[in-house]
């Protein structure tokens, strides 16, 4: 499958994460929060619009839409 | 022994802090803020083998980076305030994430010690963890436990002081960059070492100058080292694909990685309770309606339990002033004494009192939602709806707590982390009619309307609150706190049973802030808007208040409003319930209530009716409201703001409604 933003992965999909982009305190921002190159993350809820649920190393996180726009993943 | 030793617990929201922090210091502990900051700080003390222990609970963050206050405080009291050690506690069920923050930790200090909590729920969920490994891999000591159930906090104290007092050495894992990131880290720890950085470790400091933080770049430059900053600009760029904002951070969590594979077993990990639950609270449909009903829920039990204790706190405190109005009488105390006592301290005193039944069960129930980790996923659920207004998913409770009361709406947007998010709820909170100006709006309706017309007047009244809610939710975004609209991001935690102890302590809390704080200054207004109410003529016709009445009065016309219009609406300032019966003072001839009636229906057209119902809706938010705003921004500024744009929003939407209904021939 080919890269595709965070926000248009299906639920349940495993993917890991390429590459962040955004200011320099977001993309800090998202590093520490565990969305940096090569973490798993998987969409554990979405509906037609507003944020995600993500697991990410092992958290729950809820991620607005914009935002996930922003992280580009390669699902497996 | 030298001096107190001073214990510092960090870790990230979320993993049982306060609970230990109960634990270990159960009531003696004192709320404020961090110095200068709106940061809320909790310091505490506990005494073993008769020596005094003080603990300070650091804001639970995810990271040490300048990028929150929260960050900056926490780092800044590790590295400044060097306390004789560190508490870090981590979630052994979320222990990856967790350990992110505790490396940062270990390259600022040694004097650590990690505290593993929730291991019960890691081991239900699978993760076994072999502490005594972790330890090993960390190098600092590794104490297992439950802090729910206490167990642990024993050998947690006796570990941690034994670094306090020097007797335990550690040896912190050393965290080791690429090649090409530890040249550059040596190089400008070379150019460090002349300048005197108030105790910062100058590794850390060179990689914070790396990552281009602010706070950093600043201590830099205020020590005179701005030719460093230029040299460290004017390095080249990383090879490969990432730069720097990321390959730290892959460092830390590559370590990690390698920590989590040797101290970790997890075994076939079944499906959690947390996630079956988030599948039903979180679910598409069924979210909302579940969000009404736990919301439904908090709030039908606060009213309905508070409003006979209100009764009765209020009833208590007419006794006490009839009670104390005769003895002053009878031993022949002074009128202006009596009166100061009675109608101004007491009723003051009284006044802030009845707020309290609210406070503490509105609190107490949050406390057990936020605690189980609803609050959360409470957000997650409003954020798509509030998000289109511009307002953060934890917005949407303390605006509708604020239909019940303001004042714990205000103190209840304390859950929104960023600052901008926290300083639009909190002012746009008071736009949201409170239970007693919906009483006030309530019976004004009643006198002047009626039927259908009575309901659709009301209806339009809560619409129009509504809409200038979130238009000024988008002007505070675009005028007055400009800047990038925060990302939504936020962990959600495990659901847990949240435990007593660190309810009643949370509840506890609320309610003694709100009596010290807000309780000084009502008391003070209080007693100045008696003082105006009833000098210097002997009744309110002829007082202070009277006489500004009437100065207002050229300003109150462009909106139909007579003085003692203007006089109750200055009066509804101290409390708004006061407003009906300043009205009723001055409109009643006779002192009846149909009197009352008689007289304010005939003053009034039904337009002016509406105008003043509009704007007693609108302006100033009350003194406890005032108070409690001053408190939770801890500035002048915005309590100033807040005030000062009610106050011209019901001014100008007053002017507009009287004018175009007297032009179309309403008035």
């Amino acid at each position: 499958m080919p890269p595709l933003p965070l926000s248009l992965l299906s639920p349940n999909q495993k993917a890991s994460v390429i590459s962040v982009s955004g200011g320099r305190g977001l993309v800090k921002r998202l590093n520490d929060m565990g969305f940096g190159p090569g973490a798993e993350v998987m969409v554990l809820n979405r509906a037609m619009s507003g944020p995600l649920m993500v697991m990410i190393r092992g958290t729950r996180v809820a991620i607005g839409r914009g935002l996930a726009t922003k992280i580009m993943v390669n699902p497996e | 022994m030298n001096g107190k030793k001073v214990m510092a617990l960090a870790g990230n929201p979320n993993v049982g802090k306060s609970t230990i922090f109960n634990a270990l210091t159960g009531a003696r502990q004192h709320v404020g803020n961090w110095p200068g900051k709106t940061v809320e700080q909790k310091k505490g003390y506990f005494e073993i083998n008769r020596e005094k222990i003080e603990v300070v609970d650091l804001p639970g963050t995810y990271s040490l980076t300048a990028y929150s206050i929260e960050e900056t405080v926490a780092r800044d009291f590790i590295i400044k305030d060097k306390p004789d050690v560190v508490i870090d506690i981590l979630d052994a069920s979320n222990i990856e994430r967790n350990l992110y923050l505790t490396l940062q930790i270990l390259e600022l200090t040694d004097r650590v010690v990690v505290a593993l909590n929730k291991t019960d729920i890691a081991e239900a969920e699978g993760a076994e963890i072999d502490a005594e490994k972790l330890s090993r891999l960390l190098g600092v000591p590794v104490i297992p436990l439950i802090a729910t159930h206490k167990s642990g906090i024993d050998r947690l104290v006796k570990t941690a002081l034994d670094i306090a007092k020097g007797e335990k050495k550690t040896t912190p894992l050393k965290i080791a960059y690429d090649r090409a990131v530890e040249g550059r880290i040596e190089k400008i720890e070379l150019m460090l070492k002349p300048l005197s950085l108030e105790g910062y470790p100058l590794r850390w400091l060179a990689i914070k100058l790396l990552e281009m933080d602010s706070a950093a770049v600043e201590l830099v430059k205020k020590a005179g080292g701005k030719d460093i900053l230029i040299d460290i600009s004017g390095m080249e760029p990383l090879e490969g694909e990432h730069d720097i904002e990321t390959v730290v951070p892959a460092t830390l969590y590559d370590i990690i990685g390698k920590i989590v594979d040797e101290a970790v077993i997890y075994k076939e990990k079944g499906e959690t309770l947390t996630d079956r639950l988030d599948r039903v609270l979180t679910h598409k449909y069924l979210g909302l309606p579940i969000l009404f009903l736990v919301y439904g829920l908090i709030f039908g039990i606060t009213f309905v339990l508070s409003t006979p204790l209100m009764e009765l706190i209020d009833t208590g405190f007419n006794v006490l002033r009839g009670g104390a109005a005769s003895i002053l009488s009878s031993s022949g105390a002074p009128a202006w004494l009596n009166g100061l006592i009675v109608d101004g301290i007491i009723a003051g005193v009284g006044g802030v009192m009845v707020f309290l039944p609210v406070i503490i069960l509105f609190f107490f129930m949050f406390a057990i939602v936020e605690n189980s980790g609803y609050m959360a996923r409470a957000a997650f659920v409003m954020d798509r709806i509030m998000h289109k207004m511009g307002l953060h998913g934890k917005t949407f409770l303390p605006l509708l707590l604020g239909y019940g009361c303001n004042v714990p709406a205000i103190m209840a947007t304390r859950t929104l982390e960023n600052r901008k998010d926290r300083l639009i709820a909190i002012l746009i909170n008071p736009l949201i009619p409170c239970g007693a100006r919906l009483g006030v709006m309530t019976f004004i309706v009643s006198v002047f309307f009626s039927g259908l017309t009575a309901t659709l007047v009301m209806l339009s009244l809560i619409m129009i609150s509504l809409g200038l809610v979130f238009l000024m939710g988008v002007l505070f975004r675009k005028f007055v706190l400009p800047g990038e609209h925060p990302p939504f991001l936020m962990e959600l935690p495990p659901y847990q049973m949240p435990g007593i102890m660190d309810i009643l302590i949370h509840t506890g809390e609320r309610g003694s802030i709100f009596v010290k704080k807000a309780g000084t200054v009502i008391v003070a207004v209080s007693i100045v808007i008696w003082y105006l109410s009833n000098y210097p003529g002997a009744n309110i016709n002829s007082s202070y208040a009277a006489m500004l009445g009437r100065t207002l009065e050229p300003l109150g016309s462009l909106m139909g409003f007579d003085w003692r219009i203007m006089v109750a609406l200055i009066a509804g300032f101290g409390a708004k319930e006061t407003t009906i019966t300043t009205l009723g003072v001055l409109y009643a001839s006779g002192g009846s209530s149909a009197g009352f009636i008689a007289g304010i229906t005939a003053s009034l057209t039904p337009l002016v009716a509406y105008t003043f119902l509009l704007v007693q809706m609108i302006y100033v938010p009350c003194l406890a409201t005032v108070a409690i705003i001053k408190k939770e921004t801890g500035s002048w500024k915005w309590t100033g703001i807040a005030v000062g744009y009610t106050l011209l929003l019901a001014l100008i939407l007053g002017v507009l409604v009287y004018g175009i209904g007297k032009l179309l021939g309403w008035g």
